[in-house]
């Protein structure tokens, strides 16, 4: 017995030893290889990837539900469906029976997902200021993407959104805090710029203004302006807020340029493109994608563009009556149809066969060059390997010169005591469109004279009138550039009068979209309950600045 | 004690197939053997009587496993063993099974068995390699106490797998085995054979124009034409399909073929060819195994090449013992894309696709779908595996009582994955045929071309395992003896992987990273390496008194480097350890009291255990190491990019613990004739791990935690019942049923559910729910009223929820096994079969059906009058007050072929919900039928030949369904393996390893098989 004793005793040891003595240094192998540590990561390596995640989302399809370009082209009757060949496409977004908590979820969970990493730069240890040009830079950005999810969501978390695994339930904030916010965002962001910290590094990564500050600080005015629109309609303590706030735009520098995202596009391969238009028209290699070959104009847009050629009796049509624009090939393909080229759509929500998608030609207006290659190409004809070249080059557009010309130009009508030059922003807006597109110079002066007698399409007649212009030409100038921003502006408005697909069985398009299905699931405590009609009528879940 | 005679078929253990199998080996004269002290091979190696086990197991032999041809090992065991359910998720020329023991303890880990061959823990992969007929045996331990000592690995039961070992004979023996099956394509979906293809509104010139309110259109891949009993139609000889290069069409007769995609498929031929090398003595032994597996699959050049050697042999040297296993097995596969299955399902009936059976894209039968003869020869997916394992297992006795022993295993497997896809660019504008196709291409009908690539995948895993043990083994007194084994466990495994390749080949046919136009982005690629190790204390202590009352306890301490975590990345690591045990014990009365097996009943055996073991399977390498997870989408553009980790895990997370009870019961009357066994479990899990979504507001998709508890409960009964027994002629009868239920019990954070995997159209998703089996099936559910009938709109379409509703769930209420052999002198024969039921999967081909017109319900009424949905109401009053009348209005308001047509194919209205592609997965199939004949030896006493033994057998000749289950799917193929992307280096599945429950297109359909072997020594 003696000898199981001892044995006994030795045994833990042999194990402990071998255990205890190797074990720390055999078992610290946790480290991961494969990927960078977070702390090593520096606001000049997250900017740029951020805004391209971002700028995926608003001008590209990576999957159907995360496309505000989608989103907006088809909900502004922009876009309908080659439907000779393609059956089941866009069918919840003409019936509006799946305006549902699966309905473009991608929106909302990727601008919060990359917005995420705006707070990252945020957080980034900054004690000596070395990184203020970045904060800005966030805090513009932040702002931008955040009003979306205000104007397409309403209430959402702001001030306990983005803290990762410390809150995996954000509380819901009121919308019309988040606003507030932002705009202190945006004032932040400025008086970051107007410092100019001399230890502050350049923005050298800035795929946007190449870290020019004062460029960001038009746009950051810019977007302040825009969400003070917003509340146009607004009464009591936010108008007062509002009117606070636009008076401190009196004489500020609003952006003049497109504010396009140049990260660097290449045709290296589809991930290296512009994802508008990879996309929408083509690869790397130039096949183009399915997108391509199911979307094209509607009949909506082929009628307004063609001058009201269906000879229409609505006086949304009729104002178009004779005016060709000269952006319609730009815009969609020219068909020559019954001897008249023209664009060529199919109504939304028709079938194959039915009043609005004839038979007796199937040829349909798709993307055209215009879109993708400006007026670097200016003939309609344009290779896929120009427009994959001058794609990628020119980048994607953020907010649109012709947005912000339109935004001023409503300032200056609706506050005309803090704003000026209403007509003349007008006009640039017209051609800034023009140019973006690659139109003919000398057709759109006459386009200009054109409309300049039409009522609700030309700046003319009452401030009301002078609005659905505006409300117009902007949804003319961000067709295939930025449709969500018009779908917002359009139930800002309720301009232009647009119709709904045959298949439509709502009166009327949503006034916002429903939370997605991932916030019921793992945020339930938190989320509104909000049933699908709900959001067809105008209630408390509706944006503020929309509720009445 | 009772003896039984060998070649006896005798059920003893849980379900256990016990053959004692030793018949030709000797001369006829007959062996015995005491069942009860048949030794059994454990966790760790330790071996131990039958009556000393303290859980549930069961034993399968080499012939049960070989006699029906399978060269699946795995897959053999189908049916035979109560509580294991094996599943073939993938019906494929390598078709690999999962092993599942009594159900899911865990949402986001492993559920599968841990798989140990020849002592060293392996993988379900490489046993399947492995060919059957150099497995001695399969040890199968059920409950969780078998597997305890694998502490971290334990909690799903494990499966101890021994190969063949030398012969203790000097005479080298050798065995040939040689068997070759034919393999036939099985259970198509049906698909309607009223309507051909067509489409309302479409037009096509020449043609006979409308009949019945829709159009004949020959390029159709949708069966939306008229019916074929329209004598303006029906008989026609019509154009098929688009023209050949010349012009000219293929002509068809508008009339239905039956199983027309049948044709495409052909016969499969699987030969395996094996020899094998036995020699021994007292003191050592050499056995030498090779053989080789060639597949050739129903689908053309798919083919599976698997060459594997064996050597094993063993010397001892007074008071020293080595053995060694050196095991190579090389294995080649090339498969094409089985996404032509999803091209080929939307064949309509009248159309002969065998017409088509040339590799040309822009002559085929449809302009929507890819010439699957043109994607055969140039989509391949090809793989080398060449896995090697080497094990030492070395032991010196000290003395009578003590020794010690190592085990150490090394075990490499290098993988090479080569893919390409050849691409096409369509334009080719039809040459002038007098039709509508003139000027026309495949792009008009918006057909978009196919983009060429390569990828190349190279990874090598190396594993080391080793185990050191100090034995001991005391009489305590002469009643009471004590085994104890104590040791120490180290486990190291280091996986790499590394993919280059693009799209935009440059020159056709080179297949070579220098010849990609576009190289993929390198966060497309793979690019990883993975570290784990662990080690580990442990001891086994087994008392036995006299013989029948033992108990055995285990205990494990187990640190791991997967929970190593530091709160920055330059703090020193932290790693807890955990401890796992187990208790059990066993009696046998039968023993016990003498009195007791005189009588009718001969033997019993109770058992009960406890065990508290854990899993850090879900906890990946560097999981808790927070890094940036993304690197943006094409970054490194001008500037390079890092993003946050969205799939983060929580730092501090813990293994998930399972706690569970086992008890079992085993009966034998009338000398085994009739055995009756039974167990009963639970489990209960804690700290359950999930990959719980999260709000995305806090920048984070999903996040890796403890989330809450779950059990796991069921039971086992096996019947086993011999009513012939002679030296001629012998009968066995065996039945099993089992039953488990996997349940979520408590989730933190408020929430209720778990998402493991969704889907927007059909509305449907596979979720966790407290309360509920796991894994479960939840979608939209039509509206009814009181009585059960859908209500429909105003537009005739019927109402939907829009939240998602319990519909079904993944698991079966039960498996009902059943097999029997039959023995008449040299003849045997022997069949296995299954049923299980009270599961159900979500069927994606009866959606792409319901979209294609093929499927039977869109043609079961007239559809020039409009589909009104059957048995179906309208509400006539308000929401509040509803009046319920019966439904008379078609769907899309529209008395026409073409509201049908736009019902069935148009987004968010038949295909959107959920309900409707719920598939009952009832089944019942007959598994294995196996007859062979051995030749008396007197007729081989003159011969070289020692025995000689021919054989015939079929694998899954029969299969029933459930009547809903049109053939969509075997309802064993559902599971997560969706998304096909057989690139190499890339994870080929969705949702997690446990989001089974749904059956995609691109599943090959159930294969039979008939084949033919032979076995001979000398």
């Amino acid at each position: 017995m003696k000898k199981i004793n001892k044995i006994k005793f030795i045994l833990p040891l042999i194990v402990l030893g071998l255990s205890a003595s190797s074990c720390n240094d055999y078992l610290d192998i946790n480290e991961n290889p494969n990927s960078g540590h977070i702390e090593s990561v520096t606001p000049a390596l997250i900017l740029p990837g951020t805004l391209n995640e971002l700028y995926i989302t608003q001008g590209g399809e990576s999957t159907r539900p995360t496309s505000m370009m989608t989103f907006g082209n088809v909900m502004m009757n922009n876009w309908s469906t080659n439907i000779h060949n393609y059956g089941n496409v866009y069918g919840a977004e003409y019936s509006l029976s799946g305006v549902n908590n699966t309905f473009y979820t991608g929106i909302w969970n990727r601008i919060y997902l990359y917005c995420a990493n705006f707070k990252l730069i945020e957080d980034y240890p900054n004690a000596n200021h070395e990184q203020d040009n970045y904060v800005a830079i966030a805090k513009i950005m932040k702002a931008f993407y955040m009003q979306y999810i205000v104007d397409l969501y309403g209430d959402a978390p702001y001030k306990e959104a983005f803290l990762r695994s410390d809150n995996v339930t954000p509380k819901y904030d009121n919308d019309q805090d988040i606003y507030k916010a932002l705009i202190g965002e945006l004032e932040t962001a400025n008086s970051l710029i107007d410092a100019a910290n001399t230890n502050a590094i350049a923005a050298s990564t800035d795929p946007v203004f190449g870290g020019i500050m004062s460029n960001w600080k038009a746009f950051s005015n810019t977007v302040k302006l825009r969400m003070l629109l917003r509340m146009s309609n607004v009464t009591g303590d936010m108008a007062a807020y509002r009117n606070q706030k636009l008076a401190t735009l009196a004489g500020a520098t609003f952006i003049n340029q497109e504010v396009t995202n140049k990260p660097g596009y290449t045709s290296g391969n589809n991930d290296k493109m512009n994802p508008f238009v990879s996309s929408y028209r083509a690869s790397a290699t130039g096949i183009a994608p399915s997108n391509y070959q199911l979307i094209c104009a509607s009949e909506h847009v082929a009628n307004c563009l063609n001058g009201n050629l269906m000879g229409s009796t609505e006086s949304y049509y009729t104002k178009f009556n004779g005016v060709i624009d000269p952006r319609r090939f730009r815009l969609f393909g020219s068909v020559t149809y019954n001897t008249v080229p023209q664009v060529k759509g199919i109504r939304q929500g028709a079938t194959s066969g039915q009043p609005g998608a004839p038979t007796d030609n199937k040829t349909l207006s798709q993307l055209a060059p215009g879109n993708f290659v400006g007026s670097s190409v200016t003939t309609n004809t344009a290779t896929v390997a120009q427009i994959i070249q001058f794609g990628n080059s020119r980048g994607g557009v953020i907010m649109s010169l012709a947005e912000s010309k339109l935004l001023q130009a409503e300032a200056a009508v609706r506050y005309p005591t803090i704003f000026s030059n209403a007509q003349s922003n007008f006009t640039q807006a017209i051609d800034a469109s023009g140019a973006w597109l690659g139109a003919d110079a000398i057709a759109m002066s006459n386009y200009k004279a054109q409309i300049s007698t039409k009522v609700g399409l030309g700046f003319i007649g009452t401030d009301t009138q002078k609005i659905e212009a505006i409300m117009t030409q902007k949804w003319l100038a961000l067709i295939n550039v930025n449709p969500a921003e018009m779908y917002i502006e359009y139930n800002r408005t309720g301009f232009p009068v647009t119709p709904l697909a045959v298949t439509s069985t709502k009166p009327n398009r949503p006034y916002r979209l429903m939370y997605p299905v991932s916030e019921y699931t793992a945020n339930s405590a938190n989320v509104p309950n909000l049933s699908s009609d709900q959001m067809f009528v105008k209630n408390q879940y509706t944006p503020f600045w929309n509720q009445n | 004690m009772k003896k039984l005679t060998t070649g006896v078929l005798a059920l003893v253990l849980s379900s256990s197939l016990v053959v004692v199998n030793a018949q030709e080996m000797k001369k006829d004269t007959l062996r015995t053997q005491n069942i009860e002290e048949i030794v059994v091979t454990g966790a760790l190696g330790i071996k131990k009587k039958q009556d000393a086990i303290t859980g549930s197991t069961a034993i399968v032999k080499t012939e049960e496993i070989t006699k029906a041809g399978n060269p699946n090992a795995v897959q053999a065991l189908t049916g035979k063993v109560s509580g294991l359910q094996i599943n073939v998720p993938n019906s494929t020329v390598n078709s690999q099974a999962t092993i599942n023991l009594r159900g899911q303890r865990s949402i986001t880990g492993d559920n599968g068995a841990l798989v140990v061959i020849d002592g060293a823990p392996s993988t379900a992969s490489i046993l399947q390699q492995l060919p059957p007929e150099v497995i001695e045996s399969i040890n199968i331990f059920k409950g969780q106490q078998g597997s305890a000592l694998y502490g971290e690995r334990g909690a799903n039961g494990v499966i101890v797998v021994s190969t063949k070992k030398g012969s203790k004979s000097s005479k080298i023996q050798f065995t040939l085995t040689a068997g070759v099956d034919a393999s036939f394509v099985y259970k198509l979906p049906i698909i309607q054979q009223k309507y051909g293809s067509g489409y309302p509104g479409s037009t096509f010139s020449p043609g006979p124009g409308e009949i019945g309110g829709t159009n004949w259109v020959p390029y159709e891949n949708t069966s939306w034409g008229p019916l074929f009993s329209d004598p303006a139609i029906g008989g026609q000889s019509l154009i098929v399909g688009t023209p050949d290069a010349n012009g000219q069409f293929v002509m068809g007769k508008y009339s239905p073929r039956k199983d027309n995609i049948k044709d495409f498929f052909k016969t499969g031929f699987l030969y395996q060819n094996g020899l094998s090398m036995n020699v021994g003595g007292d003191d050592a032994y050499a056995f030498f195994s090779i053989n080789r597996t060639q597949n050739d699959f129903v689908v053309d050049q798919d083919r599976l090449n698997r060459n594997n050697i064996l050597f094993k042999a063993g010397k001892k040297l007074g008071n020293f013992r080595l053995d060694g296993t050196f095991n190579l097995i090389d294995q080649q596969t090339s498969e094409t894309d089985s996404n032509v299955y999803d091209d080929l399902l939307q064949t309509p009936s009248n159309v002969n696709i065998k017409d088509f059976a040339k590799p040309n894209l822009e002559h085929y039968f449809t302009t929507f779908a890819d010439n699957p003869y043109w994607t055969i020869p140039n989509v391949r997916y090809d793989n080398k595996n060449t896995t090697f394992n080497g094990i030492l297992n070395a032991e010196y006795t000290i003395n009578d009582h003590i020794s010690v022993s190592y085990l150490g295993n090394v075990l490499t497997t290098s993988a090479l994955g080569e893919s390409h896809n050849n691409g096409f660019k369509f334009g080719k504008i039809f040459v002038p045929t007098g039709t509508d196709y003139d000027g026309t291409s495949f792009l008009t009908y918006g057909h978009t071309s196919i983009e060429s690539n390569y990828f190349k995948s190279i990874s090598k895993r190396f594993n080391y395992y080793g185990d050191l043990m100090l034995n001991f083994n005391y009489p305590i007194t002469d009643d009471l003896n004590l085994k104890l084994n104590v040791g120490n466990n180290i486990q190291d495994s280091n996986v790499s992987t590394v993919t280059v390749g693009g799209t935009n080949l440059q020159i056709p046919n080179f297949y070579h990273v220098n010849n990609v136009g576009s190289p993929a982005s390198y966060s497309d690629l793979q690019n990883t390496q993975s570290r784990t190790r662990s080690i580990a204390g442990f001891a086994n202590l087994d008392l036995a008194y006299k013989n029948y009352l033992f108990f055995n306890s285990t205990f494990r301490i187990e640190k791991s480097s997967v929970l190593a975590v530091r709160p920055t990345y330059t703090d020193e690591f932290n790693i807890k350890s955990y401890p796992y045990y187990s208790f059990g014990a066993s009696f046998v009365p039968t023993k016990a009291f003498e009195g007791l097996s005189g009588g009718v009943m001969n033997y019993a055996k109770i058992t009960a255990s406890y065990t508290k073991v854990g899993s850090t399977s879900a906890i990946g390498a560097y999981n808790t190491d927070e890094v940036t997870g993304l690197i943006p989408t094409g970054f490194p553009l001008n500037n390079s990019s890092f993003l946050i980790n969205r799939t983060p895990t929580n730092p501090n997370i813990r293994p998930e613990f399972t706690n569970t009870k086992e008890a079992s019961l085993q009966l034998g009357f009338f000398k085994d004739r009739i055995t009756v066994e039974g167990a009963i479990y639970r489990s209960d899990v804690s700290d359950l791990i999930s990959i719980a979504s999260v709000s995305n507001t806090s920048g984070l998709s999903t996040l890796k935690d403890n989330i809450g508890d779950a059990n796991n409960r069921g039971f086992e009964l096996d019947l086993g019942f011999t009513p012939f027994k002679s030296k001629d002629f012998e009968w066995n009868i065996r039945g099993s049923y089992s039953k488990y239920k996997s349940e979520v019990t408590q989730l933190s954070g408020g929430a209720d559910e778990i998402n493991l995997l969704s889907y927007s159209s059909p509305a449907v998703g596979i979720y966790a729910k407290t309360g509920d089996e796991y894994p479960l099936i939840k979608g939209t559910k039509y509206l009814r009223d009181d009585q059960g009938r859908i209500i429909v709109g105003d537009d005739g379409n019927p109402l939907a929820t829009s939240n998602f509703e319990v519909l079904g769930k993944v698991n079966p209420d039960y498996i009902l096994g059943f097999s029997t052999s039959i023995r008449f002198k040299g003849f045997k024969l022997s069949g296995t079969a299954d049923y299980r039921t009270g599961n159900s999967f979500v069927s994606f081909t009866k959606r792409l059906l319901g979209f294609t017109g093929g499927l039977e319900k869109s043609a079961d009424f007239d559809r020039s009058q409009g589909y009104v949905i059957p048995n179906s109401v309208q509400n006539t009053g308000t929401a509040a007050n509803p009046v319920y009348v019966v439904n008379t209005t078609p769907v899309q308001g529209s008395a026409d072929y073409a509201g049908v047509a736009d019902y069935f194919t148009g987004t968010g209205l038949y295909n959107s919900v959920g309900e409707e592609f719920v598939v009952d997965g009832s089944a019942f199939k007959i598994r294995e039928i196996a007859l062979s004949y051995t030749l008396p030896r007197d007729v081989l006493n003159s011969t070289f030949v020692n025995s000689l033994t021919f054989g015939v057998y079929a694998r899954n000749p029969f299969a029933w369904y459930a009547k809903s289950n049109r053939n969509f799917a075997d309802p064993e193929t559902s599971s997560n393996n969706g998304a096909i992307n057989q690139r190499p280096g890339q994870s080929t599945g969705v949702g997690g390893a446990n989001a089974n429950g749904i059956a995609f297109t691109g599943q090959y359909p159930t294969i039979r098989t008939f084949g033919f072997n032979i076995n001979a020594t000398f």
